[in-house]
This record gives C-alpha cells, structure tokens and sequence, in this order.
C-alpha cells in the first residue's frame, strides 16, 4: 500500500508537470482571445515527429532546433490561421478542429497511422525511490517541467508583459484603453506555448511513444486542465495539473485504468457547474 | 499611445470577442466544451469521412466482364494492417496478369476502400464492392468490424469473402451452422485455439529451458482475446503453468507502464501478451521500462521491418504471427516473395506482418482452385479451396470442408506430424486443429543474432535480425535474454 502511495504521488507530480507545460499555452489563449485552439494540441504531436525525424541527425542538440521551431510554427499559425478569423470564437474553434484532424491525416500519410515512433532518451536508467521504480528521463522530464511552471509563475508575477497576460482576461477592453498590444501579446503567448509544447512533446513522447494519434488524449486533460484551472490563470494551471495527475495516476493504480478519462472528465464537469469559472480562475469581464 | 501605432478598434476588441463583452458564462463553456467534446469524439470519423473521400472504386477499368476477374480491397487501409493486404495483392497480381491471368482472365483489383476500423465505413466498403460486381474480396478488417459485416456476408453466398485479420471463432460458428448462406467465407488467420497455443507452445519451452512457471496474460479488448482468455484458464494450468494475473487493456490504451507493474507485483515470470494494435507500444515501454519479465505474444506489427529504426532497437519482447524471421529456414518462394516486397517498396510496411502472408496464402489459394476448377463459377472454386493444403507455407495448413472435421473454412492443420508433410493430408472429423504454427520471433541485435541470420539485401549492416526462436523447424536461434534481466549474459 505504501509502495502505491509512493508510486501516485512521484508520478503524479511527474504527470502534472508534464500536462502543465502542455497546457499553458492553450489555457493562456483561450483566457486572452476567448476561443479554443484546437489545433494546439496537434502541432503538439507534429513536435514529436519532428523531433524523432531530427534527432538521428541532430541527436542531444534536437530540442534547440525543434523548441524554438515549434515556438515559431504557433506564431506562425496564429498570424496567418487565427488572427483574421480571431473575432469569432466558434469559427476559430471549427476551424481549428478541421485543422487538427487535417494535420493528423498529413501525418498519417507520411508516418502512417498504426506506427509508434521512440524518441531516443537523454538518461536511459532507473532511479529506486522507496521500492518504485522511475525513469531516469520521466524524472527529468518532471523536474524540467516544474522548473518551466514556476519560472513561468514568476515572469507572470513580475514582468510586465507576465502581467499583461494575467490582466488582459479580466478587462479586454480596459487593457485595450491603456495601451496593451493584445495582438503581439496573444503572438508571444503562442510562441512561448510553442516552445512547451516541444518540451512536452519530448518528453511525454519519450515516454509513451510517438503516434499521429497521440494528440488526442492531451486535449482532454487541456480540457481538464484549463476548466478546473481556470481561464488564463498560471496558478490555476499549477494546481489542476497536480490535482488531474494524482487523480489520474490513483484511478490507474487503485480502481482501473480504463475509467481514467471518465474520471478525469467527471472531475471537469463537476467545475463546471459548482465553480465555473475554476479553482483560481478570476471572473471575466 | 506611441505616435503611428494604430488605435485599438473597440467595437472588434477582446472584450467583444468574449462573447460580445459579457463573461464566459458556464452555459456558453459547457455548450462549447460539449462540442469539443463531441468533436474529438467523432473526430476519429470526420477524419475517416474526409480521408474517405476519392477512395474506393475500381482501380482500372470498370464494369462486369466475362474476362475479367475482379478482386476487392477493403480494410483500414491508412494503416499498416490494410498495406498488408494491399501490397502483396498489388505484386502477385501484376505478376498474374503478365503471365496471362487465371484461366486467361486478367485481375482486376477494385478498391482498395480504407474502413478506417469502423462498422459503418466497413459495411459501405463491403456494399460498393458488391455494387462493383467483385467476385472476391480480401479484407484486412478486424474482428469487432467484421462481426458486424456477417449479416451481408451471408447475404452474398456467391461472393467470396476472403478474411485476412479475424479470427473469432465465433465467426466461424456461422459457416459450421449454416453452410449455406455462409459457404463464401474463409478465415486464413488461425482460429482463437491456434492463435492460443502457438503462445503456450513456446511459453512450454522456455518453461523448460528457464524455470518460468508463473504466468500473466496481458490481452487488449477485443472479441478475440476474449476466447483466448478462456484457453489460457483452462489450458495453462494443466501444462503446469501458474496463472498470476489476468489485464484487459483498452485498444486507446496509453500507458502501459501500470500494467507491467501489476505483473511485476504479482510475481510474473513471462507475460503473455494477446495484442492485434498495440504491440509496438508496448515492446517500446517494455524496453524503457526494462521490465524483467519475458514478454511474448500476438504482438502485432511489432514483426515489421521498420520496428527496429522506428523503436531505435527496442527488443525485449518477442511477437508471434511473424512469417519473415529467420528467413533462411522458409521455402525459397516465400524468401523470393519477401526480398522481392522489401526491394519493391521504401516504405513502411517494407515486410509483412501476419496479414501480409495471409494475403499471399488468399491469393495463391484462389488462383490454385479456379485453375483447377477451370470457371470462376463460385460453387466450382469453393470446392477446391476446402482441398487448399500448404505444408511449406510460413503458416502451414489449408482447408477443409464442411463434414471433414469441427470448423470448416478456417486456417487448419492435421494433428498428426506426419501427416503434416503430405500434399495432400486426411481431412475428417478429429484429425485437424487450428493451424498452431505462427513462427515466434525474436528481434536481436547483430552482435547476438546467429551469424548466419539471413539478411534482406540493402538491410543496414548493424540492423536488427529477427530470429524465429518457435517452432523448432522455422527456428534459426533461441530466446535471448534482454540486457536488463538480472541473469543475461548480454547486459
């Protein structure tokens, strides 16, 4: 029993960085355009494949070249794909959706759809923590994830464009009338949402494997994600990916993997409706 | 305001894009979330529909011709599963039109038409073929898509329906039953019990060889592994294996990791593993994860070439089904097949999975019995596909009819060795079981694989080979044991 204990709460926290840093750009663009870019977690799965097609070239060096290529294909989408529909939130959320399923179809017809792909790890070991045995690479991963979280936490809490993107969400206009370029904002948004997602991609890619198919499920816990979170919020972000990893990893290991979305899924609803606008989501307006 | 930046447009602003300026109420989130929702849902098919689109229909001429032979492709055709039914019909078909065709009919093939592993694009495959006026179909659909195609299967006695995936013995209990309306169907993977024990079989001799007794089944959920569940309960126990645990996994499944560890914790010592779809998957975690456990089952596609590239060089576990190990110990014709599909395609699926070889065995079986038949007439061809027998196949056996023994039509071998070996073995009532034989292998590296590993021409030198480690007359080394096991020798 203690060894399960042990086993939910490393990986948990492990999970919830990772789905953290997947997250963040999603949830911060919907906070500040009020739409849902599905596509996002698309360009997710497109980062895996770039970096299981560069790394055999490239090797420990991939991440400098698919990080910031990511990052810039996300400023790209929004400039040419999102910015001149932005005005409305359910044409960008349809247009999206097909621009989602459009990308998975190119990838299947260029990596095929049955196929898992391996991204080569940086530490292959095993690390022993009271009887449970971790990935070297997945605690990597977990440790670089959180280290992206706070470090975001902090720029969003003492810059100026951090507080732009915290504030933008409560009073659009009110940002508008003092100035606020909402435009290059949303763009650095994207960017740097495009830079963690590569960092995700690498390493929950790393992890399960690498599929046309592997976007799917991280828009769900997005979904997740941002609902219990709360639109734009960094801090809502912090603590819905912990309480959706723990509550993820329990379900695997006590009840039964197979209800883990259902689970997941319940827990968003159940925001929903007893606090709309999430655990540190602030009222918009 | 800086001087020349443009002045916000307040009526197209942010705020209006919220949803006209008022928060984001919970009914406008949910409404929008229960689209998403929906969306991803059906996402899966709206990616089938539009990928769908332009596909279908006959490849060359059109229309139902005394001269011609028309052959239909269907199954998920997006994925390596229906490349494997497509790309060896593709070569033997042109090489049967260029030697002027099955009793002087050319071939024609129609599709192939992707069902995208669902019911509904599957039943619209099967009907646009019919409308196409095929004579046969090759299908590449998988079990749960094909229970579901039985119904016009039966409708269609006259049109041949040539499965290449399925292997319910279900399915087979309608062509037992009711021969009739179901005397069209021939299921040329091994049915449930033979898909069983070719897993128990080497299970048995690595028992011997090792000591593993304890045994964990880890089977994905479909109707397939349902039956072979069953088997293992009551087969295993008596071959003096120890059942520690029993998974079903869902065929989305992710993670496999948690499954592995309930294997470890039960004390397993081989995981026995019965998975159409996510094989590679799971020797990929496997090896990450280095769990020390033998893993070894119906792995799927885990037996393609590209595997080793793909996982780089992930091969702890081993997968059954897999006709193009050791490709010394086959017959020269199914070498020559195999070289000449690896040499003919640079792309994945450069070698077959078990798919791949059932097609070959389709095809070889059709041109076989209309040429003794003499007519395409589909009672006549029939006939002759329940003599189908092929002992140097990769999967040796054939068919029988209805009388001759429990399932007819299905991909059966004598149980007698010897008998085995004839052209033409004794059919009748309790002398046939499903074809056991699916070769298991073993991926290694060079450095540990037989030297003398036949390897397919333009193969890169430090590749992978794959061994057949089972059965003893296909196999060209033994099971070695992954680096991360406490007692290899290859750590």
């Amino acid at each position: 029993m203690f060894e399960n204990v042990v086993y939910v709460i490393i990986y948990g926290l492990i999970f919830a960085s990772l789905y953290g840093i997947m997250t963040v750009g999603f949830s911060l663009v919907c906070g500040l355009g009020g739409f849902f870019d599905i596509a996002l977690p698309a360009y997710f799965m497109v980062g895996a494949f770039m970096i299981v097609e560069l790394s055999p070239y490239l090797g420990n060096g991939t991440m400098l070249i698919v990080a910031p290529g990511l990052g810039l294909l996300c400023v790209a989408h929004y400039l040419l794909f999102i910015r001149p529909q932005r005005d409305n939130p359910y044409r960008v959320f349809f247009a999206t959706i097909l621009l989602a399923l459009g990308v998975e179809s190119l990838m299947a017809k260029f990596f095929s759809s049955g196929y898992t792909f391996k991204i080569a790890p940086l530490l292959s070991g095993n690390v022993n923590i009271f009887d449970v045995e971790i990935r070297q690479q997945l605690l990597l991963g977990g440790a670089v994830g959180w280290i992206a979280l706070f470090g975001l936490r902090y720029i969003s809490h003492n810059t100026n464009i951090g507080r732009a993107v915290i504030g933008i969400p409560q009073s659009v206009r009110g940002s508008q009338v003092i100035g606020l370029d909402v435009v290059r904002i949303q763009a650095i948004v994207y960017g740097v949402g495009g830079v963690l997602l590569a960092l995700g991609a690498y390493f929950y890619g790393g992890y399960l494997g690498v599929s046309v198919h592997m976007w799917a499920y991280p828009l769900v816990i997005m979904f997740t994600i941002t609902t219990v979170g709360g639109l734009g919020s960094i801090n809502g972000i912090m603590i819905a990916t912990v309480l959706v990893g723990w509550l993820e990893v329990a379900v695997v290991t006590f009840i039964d993997p197979r209800i883990r979305a259902f689970v997941i899924l319940s827990l968003a609803i159940a925001i929903l409706i007893f606090r709309p606008r999430g655990l540190a989501g602030k009222r918009i307006g | 305001m800086r001087s020349g930046e443009k002045k916000p447009d307040l009526d197209s602003d942010l705020s209006k894009r919220l949803l006209g300026g008022r928060p984001l109420s919970r009914r406008q989130f949910l409404k929008t979330a229960g689209v998403a929702g929906a969306a991803i849902g059906l996402g899966t098919g709206v990616g089938g529909l539009l990928a769908g689109c332009g596909d279908g229909g006959s490849s060359g001429t059109t229309g139902a011709s005394g001269d011609v032979i028309k052959i239909g492709i269907m199954g998920p055709m997006a994925d390596p599963t229906g490349m494997n039914v497509l790309r060896p019909a593709e070569m033997m078909i042109k090489k049967i039109n260029a030697a002027g065709g099955i009793i002087g009919k050319q071939i024609e093939i129609v599709g192939p038409i992707d069902d995208h592993w669902e019911t509904a694009q599957a039943i619209t495959a099967y009907e646009t073929l019919l409308k196409e006026g095929v004579h046969v179909i090759l299908s590449g659909s998988d079990d749960n898509v094909e229970s579901a195609l039985l119904s016009r299967i039966g409708q269609n006695p006259d049109v041949l329906y040539l499965s290449m995936f399925a292997s319910t013995q279900g399915h087979m209990v309608n062509v037992r039953d009711d021969y009739e309306k179901f005397k069209g169907y021939f299921m040329f993977t091994a049915i449930d019990d033979g898909l069983y024990y070719c897993v128990e079989e080497p299970a048995i001799m690595l028992k011997e060889k090792f000591g593993w007794n304890k045994a964990y089944m880890i089977r994905e959920d479909m109707v397939w592994t349902e039956g072979i569940e069953q088997y293992f309960k009551d087969s295993a126990p008596q071959k003096g294996f120890e059942i520690v645990g029993i998974d079903v996994v869902p065929l989305d499944v992710e993670d496999l990791t948690p499954y592995f560890r309930n294997a470890e914790k039960a004390g397993a010592q081989m995981i026995w593993t019965m998975i159409s779809v996510f094989g590679e998957k799971l020797a990929n975690q496997a090896w990450d994860s280095k769990v020390p456990i033998a893993m070894f089952g119906h792995n799927g596609i885990l037996n393609d070439y590209g595997y080793w590239e793909r996982s780089n060089g992930a091969w702890g576990p081993m997968a059954t089904t897999s006709t193009w190990g050791s490709l010394e110990k086959h017959s020269p014709e199914w070498r020559d097949f195999l070289t000449e599909w690896f040499t003919t395609y640079s792309d994945d699926p450069r070698t077959p999975m078990w798919l791949g070889e059932c097609t070959w065995r389709g095809i070889k079986a059709y041109q076989e019995a209309v040429e003794r038949a003499g007519t395409i007439e589909t009672d006549a061809v029939i006939k002759e596909l329940e003599m189908t027998y092929y002992p140097d196949a990769p999967v040796a056996g054939g068919f029988y009819g209805p009388g001759e023994g429990i399932w007819p039509h299905t991909w059966a071998m004598p149980i007698d060795e010897a008998e085995r070996a004839k052209a033409d073995p004794t059919r009748g009532e309790g002398l046939w079981m499903s074809s056991t034989l699916n070769p298991m292998t073993q991926w290694q590296p060079k450095e540990i694989a037989p030297a003398d590993s036949f390897v397919l021409p333009g193969t890169p030198d430090d590749y992978g080979r794959l061994v057949t480690i089972w059965p003893p007359a296909l196999a060209g080394g033994e099971y070695q044991l992954p680096p991360f096991f406490p007692e290899s020798p290859n750590a």
